[in-house]
């Protein structure tokens, strides 16, 4: 049979009125629409897709075969739940938390950490610590206390740069509110409360200045934010 | 006026007013230029890439065009320009490397209005390629309503998996969990056409050696597609038939309240929750139609070997039900055995990917489905307009 018709008017409606195998979504503007995502990942690799439909009957697909990444940029980097601090998630060890027992990175984002590259404009000597995976500043008088007994261990980390956050807009995709602690000296996200340190008490973001970290996203998010930003208001798209 | 590679007396002049004259060109390639020039059409542009042999352009005055063994990112953006920006008129192969030149009329330039707010179409392409550029491996995407283009960029397998092979729209990729919109399409179409309702429960529409608890038996499929069927386990484990039926066969304790689990929870006690129907995504909700499908439309049941034919049938329902009906074919749930995507299918890759990818390869038995972007702009307008 070939009718050129999936389905009927009416169980188009049903189907998006119910969300049935869509997704609808609300961003933060409040804007509407639905869509449905996928991903895979297996041995480091990762396939993300997504198909949405937009305001006015827009349709969009797209379909990736790997992390969206950049060059120069370093994957899986997680936030804690439990301390706010920045941890590397590609090693067996989650690494031993100031709040008791491991991080737990299970709940958050992950990030894209610029390593070992000039390109990008930023303040370096950001490392990791092979004790406790956190990402300290290396560039203090002292390395700071670590979670897992003693002092940060750089051993065998990359050097990480941070951008601070200036005049301009967020770069697309981007978190601020990342604060170094002077006293412990990992960052970590000063958005929440903080609960514990390394170095006893709580974090102290005193004299730290604002870091952008860059989050990592799917298909799903660069297609709908391709689709926000190249909306204009009707009467200026029609003088354009 | 153009030359094939090789030299000797072989040319191909074309007039103003769309006159040509072939000297000694393929026969296919002057065929073609006939067919393109039929009635009041001209032919406007004639190419040969630097490769030789039978590989030739057409274009004529209407933007119809006719490609033979060019470049693929060549015929791609041919096609992309010629859906989102008007018809390509020019279409130029540098006789010394690789290079090529495809030049197209801006006459659509399509915008879209709601009662506000207006998109160009354009620019949605043209902000996904800014986000991805340099930032991925390979691509595919699809930006419309009334145009159809499609656009690609990068790689569906690298040099890690020699010989690499670019991401086109025609590139057959797993779509992951979009494929739960093809399902749904399927079993609405599949339900309706069987006069079953989507808010009837699905027992008795499963094999009869399943007996299932009440609770699993009163799940509507409505409840399903919307993951609120009660089932808590996201469902992140291979799910073939075998897992489907001690899932779905399992007793159900109503005494138990297990909340929504995340996907780092594999198995969780008490999966199905008979008091709270509250959305909770499981795969488990999806995967469940590659049974009750085949099952409500007309399978003919083969116990020995109902697992593989259970799978074969749900696949040829997608085919016939979502695709095939819009003209769409070729997707299925494994690479195909034979013809160019045998081996240009897309393997996934960890940024920048000069390590070796991955190969999906056959999942036919979990139905996982591989598309190209291209059978989707060709079935969108039919399941939403």
């Amino acid at each position: 049979m070939n009718d050129g018709r999936i389905l009927t008017q009416a169980q188009v409606q049903d189907m998006e009125a119910t969300q049935m195998g869509w997704d609808t979504l609300q961003d933060g503007t409040g804007y509407r629409w639905v869509e449905k995502k996928g991903g895979w990942g297996a041995g480091g690799t990762t396939i993300s897709t997504s198909i949405a439909l937009f305001g006015p009957g827009v349709y969009g697909a797209l379909f990736v075969n790997s992390d969206i990444s950049a060059p120069g940029h370093q994957n899986n980097w997680k936030w804690c739940n439990k301390c706010q601090t920045l941890v590397f998630a590609g090693n067996a060890s989650a690494g031993a938390c100031p709040a008791g027992g491991m991080h737990d990175n299970t709940k958050g984002g992950t990030y894209l950490i610029a390593m070992n590259t000039s390109a990008v404009m930023g303040q370096d000597n950001w490392r990791w610590c092979n004790k406790c995976q956190a990402l300290s500043f290396a560039g203090s008088r002292t390395l700071g206390t670590c979670s897992a007994g003693g002092v940060h261990d750089h051993a065998g980390s990359g050097n990480y740069v941070l951008m601070q956050k200036g005049g301009a807009a967020l770069p697309d995709d981007s978190q601020e509110n990342w604060r170094w602690c002077k006293k412990c000296q990992v960052l970590a996200f000063a958005g929440n409360p903080s609960t514990a340190c390394a170095a006893g008490g709580v974090h102290d973001y005193t004299s730290s200045g604002n870091y952008v970290l860059e989050t990592v996203v799917g298909a799903d998010t660069v297609l709908h934010n391709a689709y926000m930003k190249a909306l204009k208001p009707k009467a200026a798209a029609a003088v354009a | 006026m153009a030359f094939p590679p090789g030299g000797g007396n072989r040319w191909s002049v074309v007039s103003r007013s769309g006159a040509f004259f072939n000297r000694n060109i393929l026969d296919e390639c002057h065929q073609k230029m006939q067919e393109l020039s039929a009635g009041s059409v001209r032919i406007i542009c004639v190419a040969f890439p630097p490769q030789g042999g039978n590989s030739w352009s057409v274009v004529n005055n209407q933007g119809a065009f006719f490609n033979r063994n060019i470049p693929d990112e060549a015929h791609m953006y041919m096609g992309y320009f010629s859906e989102v920006y008007g018809p390509v008129r020019i279409v130029a192969f540098d006789m010394d490397g690789n290079g090529w030149s495809v030049t197209s009329a801006v006459t659509k330039h399509e915008i879209v209005c709601d009662s506000t707010q207006c998109v160009a179409i354009a620019d949605v392409y043209h902000n996904i390629a800014a986000r991805l550029e340099n930032k991925i491996v390979g691509y595919a995407c699809t930006v419309g309503r009334a145009s159809i283009g499609a656009f690609s960029h990068g790689y569906a397998r690298t040099s890690a998996n020699a010989p690499a092979q670019l991401f086109l729209p025609s590139t057959k990729i797993p779509v992951a969990s979009v494929s739960k919109v093809v399902t749904t399409l399927a079993a609405i179409r599949v339900l309706a056409k069987n006069h079953v309702s989507l808010d009837s429960g699905i027992g008795g529409h499963l094999p009869s050696d399943w007996k299932l608890d009440p609770v699993v038996a009163s799940i509507t499929f409505r409840q399903l597609l919307q993951h609120r069927s009660g089932i808590k386990d996201y469902g992140n484990n291979s799910q073939d038939y075998a897992t489907l039926k001690t899932f779905f066969t399992q007793k159900v304790d109503p005494t138990k309240n297990t909340m929504c689990q995340p996907a780092s929870v594999v198995n969780p006690p008490d999966p199905i929750n008979a008091n709270n129907k509250l959305p909770c995504y499981s795969n488990y909700n999806f995967s469940i139609f590659r049974v009750l499908l085949p099952w409500i439309d007309g399978f003919v049941d083969d116990p020995p070997n109902r697992a593989a034919k259970l799978a074969a049938a749900y696949i040829k329902i997608v085919q016939t039900n979502v695709f095939e009906p819009v003209g769409a074919h070729g997707v299925d749930a494994k690479p195909p055995a034979s013809g160019p995507q045998a081996s240009a299918y897309v393997y996934s890759y960890a940024y920048p990917g000069t390590s070796g990818g991955h190969d999906w390869g056959d999942d036919s038995l979990e139905s996982a489905l591989l598309a190209g972007i291209s059978p989707l702009t060709i079935s969108r307008r039919s399941c939403t307009a």
